[in-house]
């Protein structure tokens, strides 16, 4: 069997181990419940198909567009890119698992197309610059959404993100400070972000 | 009737929102009253209103400003207006070439082919077009009995790649080594190597280039 024939075939499983462990997080049933569960199966079955189709193919180029054309989707419904990356490495953490020996060739695409997600132009690559210093998951995950929101001109997706984070987190107004202060001292061009956060704040203070 | 300049995407952009509408009367009303009555041709309507609207919905979808239930609508009054343009087409005089278009086995997304197809059948061709998601034996076994000039062949999305490889190779085994065959849809622009790698002919995005690349092919056979 070729590789992207192994890969069809333990697609499932696969699949429904990187959906374990991203519920482990209890972030996902709270947001987006049995439905987002279902989606995130379906859009299991795609990342291991075009997976496949990037191995038959030769091309990384697939893959990646697919990365960055779902991004567009699931960005505008929820998610920040970090979210999608993480997907891709959890999926390639379970293929190293496999005892395929050409397994390291999928493995290689995916944390391609994971890393292809990180934005390269603009405020939202210097909030790029930043994460790549943070090792704390919910900084990032914040960075993240910051990130998305300026490369998308959306900023209600990060005050949607945070309005709802908020119910979760009493510690997040802390955290939005520190943030806002950290990206003051350290982007060479901090305006838009911190506007995009100041909006946010407001939003949140106006809600309560 | 006189041939004035049509705006053609002011009309793509009154179509999606009749689309959006669920307004299949406005709808028609764009592409002909604004549009066929008003000296556009209606491969040009086709092109550069409706399939312009239907990318333009795709985003809307994409980007979560539209439901998949409003995409289902808007494809269902895109694909009623089709069909009323292309029975207000002028067919040109049958070139005596048969064409056969077909989406790959699995592909659901027929709306590109059927546009090959019209615009095939406006320009002259003979066509036989199979629709969405066709097996491959059952359209290989057509093939045999008809023998098309040209095969065109369309697959929108990545993962229906292997299944156009196969039917590549299938048509090949039946119409032999150099039959000339085309192949359009999305999945070729994320992958714009294979075309080559498998020796086959990428369709371009304008329906007069596609027309004249099948022309040449079919009259190279």
């Amino acid at each position: 069997m070729t590789l992207s024939e192994q890969l069809a075939e333990a697609g499932p499983r696969l699949s429904e181990r990187v959906l374990a462990e991203m519920y482990a997080d209890p972030f996902w049933a709270a947001r987006f419940g049995d439905r987002g569960r279902h989606h995130a199966r379906t859009d299991g079955d795609f990342h291991i198909k075009y997976l496949a189709e990037a191995l038959d193919s030769n091309s990384v180029a697939v893959f990646a567009s697919y990365a960055h054309w779902l991004r567009e989707l699931l960005v505008s419904r929820g998610m920040c890119s970090r979210h999608l990356a993480e997907n891709f490495t959890l999926l390639a953490a379970a293929i190293e698992a496999e005892p395929w020996t050409d397994r390291g060739r999928a493995v290689e695409i995916l944390r391609a197309g994971a890393d292809s997600l990180r934005h390269t132009t603009g405020p939202a690559a210097e909030l790029e610059a930043l994460r790549a210093l943070t090792p704390d998951t919910a900084t990032d995950t914040l960075l993240s959404y910051l990130a998305d929101a300026l490369a998308f001109a959306q900023p209600s997706w990060f005050a949607a993100y945070t309005a709802f984070a908020a119910t979760l987190r009493p510690s997040l107004a802390a955290e939005l400070a520190a943030l806002r202060r950290r990206i003051a001292s350290e982007a060479a061009n901090p305006m838009p972000a911190l506007a995009v956060i100041d909006s946010a704040v407001a939003a949140m203070e106006h809600a309560r | 009737m006189s041939v004035i300049a049509i705006d053609f995407a002011g009309l793509a952009h009154r179509f999606v929102a009749a689309q959006l509408a669920g307004d299949r009367a406005e709808a028609l009303r764009v592409v002909v009253d604004d549009g066929v009555r008003r000296g556009a041709r209606v491969i040009d309507l086709q092109a550069h209103v409706i399939r312009a609207a239907q990318q333009q919905i795709g985003v809307l979808w994409q980007r979560n400003q539209i439901s998949i239930a409003q995409e289902h609508l808007a494809t269902g009054i895109a694909q009623v207006v089709t069909a009323r343009l292309f029975e207000l087409a002028p067919l040109a005089k049958r070139n005596g070439k048969r064409v056969a278009v077909a989406c790959v086995e699995g592909e659901r997304h027929e709306f590109p082919a059927r546009l090959i197809a019209d615009y095939l059948d406006q320009a002259g061709f003979t066509v036989r077009y199979f629709g969405a998601d066709l097996p491959t034996d059952h359209l290989v076994r057509e093939l045999a009995k008809d023998r098309p000039h040209v095969v065109a062949l369309s697959a929108t999305m990545s993962f229906h790649l292997p299944a156009l490889r196969a039917t590549i190779a299938a048509v090949r085994a039946e119409l032999g080594e150099h039959a000339p065959i085309i192949v359009g849809g999305h999945a070729l622009r994320w992958s714009p190597a294979l075309a080559a790698e498998l020796g086959v002919t990428t369709a371009a995005a304008e329906p007069d280039e596609v027309v004249a690349t099948i022309q040449r092919m079919a009259e190279a056979t």
